[in-house]
């Protein structure tokens, strides 16, 4: 938590006097006692994040695309001794909510009060994003309209006159540029302004509707207000019954519209106000015959017949536009038909090359350095301090090893993939591959966004079901949320890349073996993804059965990255907190390890008699008992597949080669001699080729097993997510065991 | 050669007159008109919400290599649709 730390000088002092940035405190996520709530909404993509972050002190993921956060995040600062509560909202496009991450963001806005509203908005897209400014406007006044991007405004000609624009909303207008920190100040003079004034809140006064809408608006908006005296909103609410709005109508029949009210201490008590909210709704639904057939669109006409008045006033084009237009020129390659699906895949081969042949040394390095080096080290220190033998088992050889292990194989392959992805994410790259990916997955019945939740789950696959919320479609988003295992995530990444590095690249000549490992990792991504088509397609075609829905995806402009933030960035958030994971599970199974290794029954130990047990089922998937125990142990975290396997290896076999007693550990110094120690427990080619395979298809992770039962809420598709791949699996490599050994 | 596409498929198409969206190809203009009247509900608020209402300006600015989905311009943004919800969204044609 980075709290109480102050921005030192900063190259943008002119808009940020010295004195006064001082009096800003970044609290990050200390969030108890705060004296004001600050909401920040608004169209996706605008930079939401970018100024929570900055506000905070936090570094809430943001990346360039709509709907990088799905779900509301909370943080605070202190601001001339007042304490704020800032709430980091998912985008929305307006607040007639059609998918889940835009009802979290409307209904904190109505029903969590917040004391100001930042609604942030694009310079670039001033108009469309206007038309979600003015809905807010007309639920609550304590807002602040944030003009954000104007340096990339700026770069296509366009300037916004924040003072004209301030006064026909009749709010505070502040123009920002969130990534430089540009305006931040301003920002914070803004909110402070407007929370601690004791204005009572107002709605903006909707006009401009016909008489044929605006008679049964008044009418039930006449009633609310008999029932509701002191709603500052009640028109607003009038029209949005009237549009048969399902979750207002949902909150009335709850009695929650008593929140909606300027003091919620006032709220009556419950038990009469259905009654009372029953009569407005039965109005309503009176009413409702009155209207037009085509109110719903009037309305959403008048908004933005408005909020193009209110545009062209603001913007002031200057000058001429770049002549060069950089993001045609990139999407002509990107998009194109000849050049689009090769430089893709090029891309993405590029990427998994440089981390497997980038991890390569740092790997060995770390190896030699925590197993070879440290390990013996603190086991003489036990001995010199007269530690039982069990203890220092326990704690060195179990414990400590296997978390070793988990370092030296996973910190390299991340540290370097974990910044790439991140710079491609924040470039705009990934809405474009949704974009020339979107024919296939509609071919399979499944939505072009899944692409997007798939290459989050390269990371982590509990984040890419997550993800799948920015799906509207529940059919889709399930199907996305099933298949999701299929993409390879960090944890599998240094299986993969281990095996493909000394069975498939020991194959060729040594100069091609880095390639050649490469193409085999790329393969089984390349198989993940076709996995996930097949199984999409069979989903919908049988137990998910239905039309295609709705696809809609803005693509963003290019953004260049800014190098080090992101490198930085990435480094402490996504591959810190991915190895601190690793770690964390690591630890008991060290410990599981070293038990099952030690502990004897009938003479021999129960990692013995698993081994032995499974040693059958084992040699038919063309695997051995030794792996499937240790996807027995990794359960909770794939990444300790492969410290097990070895450590399992090292205890009940390899203990000859390499120590002196059973259970202890052995001098490897390479990632050459890792292959011989494999190969001493029976590893062979096809082994290495099914573990491949095995690691691509079997159940997710216990971690994604519980985010996918929190996200579906149900218990038939959280087991469907974990026995079909790990069904489909067995099925795989059983078959490709019966045709190795047929054609041997 | 804009209006070209209009004459043709003015007289193919079942509602008279009415130009599509799906038709138009990239680096072309048009007005919206209207939405259909089977787009409804969330498909014709999300619509609605991107920008596509009558009277907006709209430009073809790519396609995907499958030739489907499409990207358009519209008021700013750029806005990928699948052909089969870009035939539901009639255009009137824009004087270049
Ligand atoms: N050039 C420039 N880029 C910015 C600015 N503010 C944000 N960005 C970039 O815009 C992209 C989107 O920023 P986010 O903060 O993730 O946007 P968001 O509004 O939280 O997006 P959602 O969570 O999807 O709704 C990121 O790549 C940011 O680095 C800015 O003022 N100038
Ligand atoms: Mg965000």
């Amino acid at each position: 938590m980075s709290s109480l730390k102050l921005k030192s000088a900063h190259s943008n002092c002119e808009n940020c006097p010295v004195h006064d940035k001082l009096n800003l405190q970044k609290l990050g996520v200390n969030a108890e006692n705060a004296d004001f709530i600050v909401a920040l909404a608004g169209n996706p993509n605008t930079g939401k994040s970018t100024i929570f972050n900055a506000l905070t002190g936090l570094r809430q993921h943001t990346g360039n695309w709509t709907g990088k956060t799905v779900a509301r995040s909370e943080g605070s600062f202190v601001f001339h001794d007042n304490k704020y509560k800032v709430i980091d909202l998912p985008g929305t496009y307006s607040l007639i909510s059609s998918s889940l991450e835009e009802e979290i963001a409307r209904n904190f806005v109505l029903f969590g009060k917040p004391d100001v509203t930042i609604i942030v908005t694009d310079a670039t897209r001033l108009e469309r994003n206007l038309n979600l400014v003015l809905q807010m406007l007309e639920i609550s006044s304590r807002a602040i309209v944030c003009v954000n991007l104007i340096d990339e405004a700026a770069k296509n000609g366009i300037r916004i006159d924040a003072k004209v624009l301030s006064r026909d909303l009749g709010v505070p207008v502040v123009l920002t540029a969130a990534r430089d920190e540009t305006g931040i100040y301003d920002l914070l003079s803004a909110i402070e302004k407007i929370a601690v004034s004791t204005d009572p809140v107002k709605a903006r006064t909707i006009f401009d509707i016909s008489e044929e809408i605006s008679n049964p608006v008044n009418e039930l908006d006449a009633i609310i207000r008999k029932e509701y005296p002191e709603l500052p909103n009640s028109k607003w609410l009038a029209i949005r019954l009237l549009d048969n709005d399902k979750s207002l109508i949902e909150a009335l029949k709850k009695g929650e519209l008593g929140q909606l009210k300027n003091d919620a201490k006032k709220a009556v008590e419950p038990n009469i106000l259905p009654q009372d909210d029953n009569d407005i709704l039965g109005a309503s639904n009176k009413l409702k015959g009155k209207l037009p057939r085509d109110y719903h669109d009037k309305l959403v006409e008048r908004t933005y017949a408005e909020a193009a008045k209110i545009a062209e006033k603001a913007i002031i084009k200057s000058g001429e536009k770049r002549k060069f237009n950089l993001d045609l020129f990139l999407d002509k390659i990107f998009i194109s038909p000849l050049f689009g699906y090769p430089v893709m895949f090029l891309l993405f081969a590029f990427m998994f090359w440089l981390t497997i042949a980038g991890a390569n040394v740092p790997s060995a390095l770390l190896f030699d350095f925590l197993v070879s080096t440290v390990h013996p080290f603190l086991k003489s220190g036990a001995e010199y301090l007269h530690f039982p033998w069990w203890l220092s088992g326990f704690l060195i050889d179990g414990m400590y090893l296997a978390t070793a292990w988990v370092i030296s194989v996973m910190l390299p392959p991340m540290a370097i993939f974990f910044p790439m992805f991140t710079l491609l994410e924040d470039f705009g790259y990934l809405p474009r591959v949704a974009f020339n990916m979107d024919n296939l997955f509609k071919k399979a019945g499944a939505h072009g966004k899944q692409v997007m939740t798939m290459m989050m789950g390269f990371g982590c696959n509990a984040a890419g079901v997550v993800a799948t919320r920015i799906i509207d479609s529940p059919r889709e988003r399930l199907i996305a949320i099933i298949t999701n295992n299929f993409a390879i995530c960090n944890g599998r990444w240094p299986t993969q890349i281990l095996i493909a590095t000394i069975f498939i690249g020991a194959l060729v000549p040594a100069h091609l073996a880095g390639f050649v490992s490469s193409m085999a990792v790329v393969s089984v991504a390349l198989l993940g993804v076709l996995l996930t088509f097949i199984i999409s397609w069979g989903l919908s075609n049988t137990v998910l059965k239905g039309q295609p829905s709705v696809f809609s995806l803005e693509l963003p402009p290019y953004r260049v990255p800014k190098f080090w933030q992101t490198l930085y960035k990435s480094i402490i958030d996504r591959t810190l907190f991915v190895l601190w994971r690793a770690v964390v599970f690591a630890l008991p199974a060290g410990a599981v390890i070293w038990l099952i290794s030690n502990i004897s029954i009938g003479g021999e130990t129960i990692a013995f008699h698993m081994v032995h047990f499974l040693d059958p089922f084992g040699w038919f998937l063309g695997l051995n008992g030794i792996i499937l125990v240790a996807y027995i142990v990794a359960i909770p975290a794939n990444e300790i597949v492969i410290p097990t396997v070895l450590m399992l290896i090292v205890l009940l076999t390899g203990a000859q080669n390499h120590t002196d007693s059973a259970g202890v550990i052995f001098e490897t110094d390479s990632i050459e001699s890792l292959g011989g120690l494999l190969k001493n427990g029976g590893f062979t080619l096809l082994t290495a080729v099914n573990l491949m395979l095995f690691s691509l298809i079997h159940n997710p992770c216990s971690t994604t097993i519980y985010t996918i039962f929190k996200e579906t809420k149900s218990l038939k598709w959280t087991m469907v997510s974990t026995f079909l791949p790990i069904v489909l699996g067995i099925i795989v490599t059983a078959t490709i065991a019966l045709i190795w050994r047929l054609n041997a | 050669m804009i209006f070209d596409i209009f004459k043709r498929k003015g007289k193919e198409l079942i509602e008279g007159s009415k130009a599509i969206l799906s038709e138009l190809i990239p680096g072309q203009k048009a007005f919206i008109k209207s939405i259909s009247e089977d787009c409804q509900g969330i498909e014709r608020q999300r619509l609605m919400d991107l920008g596509f209402v009558p009277g907006s300006l709209v430009e073809v600015e790519m396609r995907s290599p499958f030739r489907d989905p499409t990207a358009y311009r519209i008021k700013g943004g750029l806005i990928a649709l699948r052909k089969i919800q870009a035939s539901k969204i009639y255009i009137s044609p824009a004087v270049a």
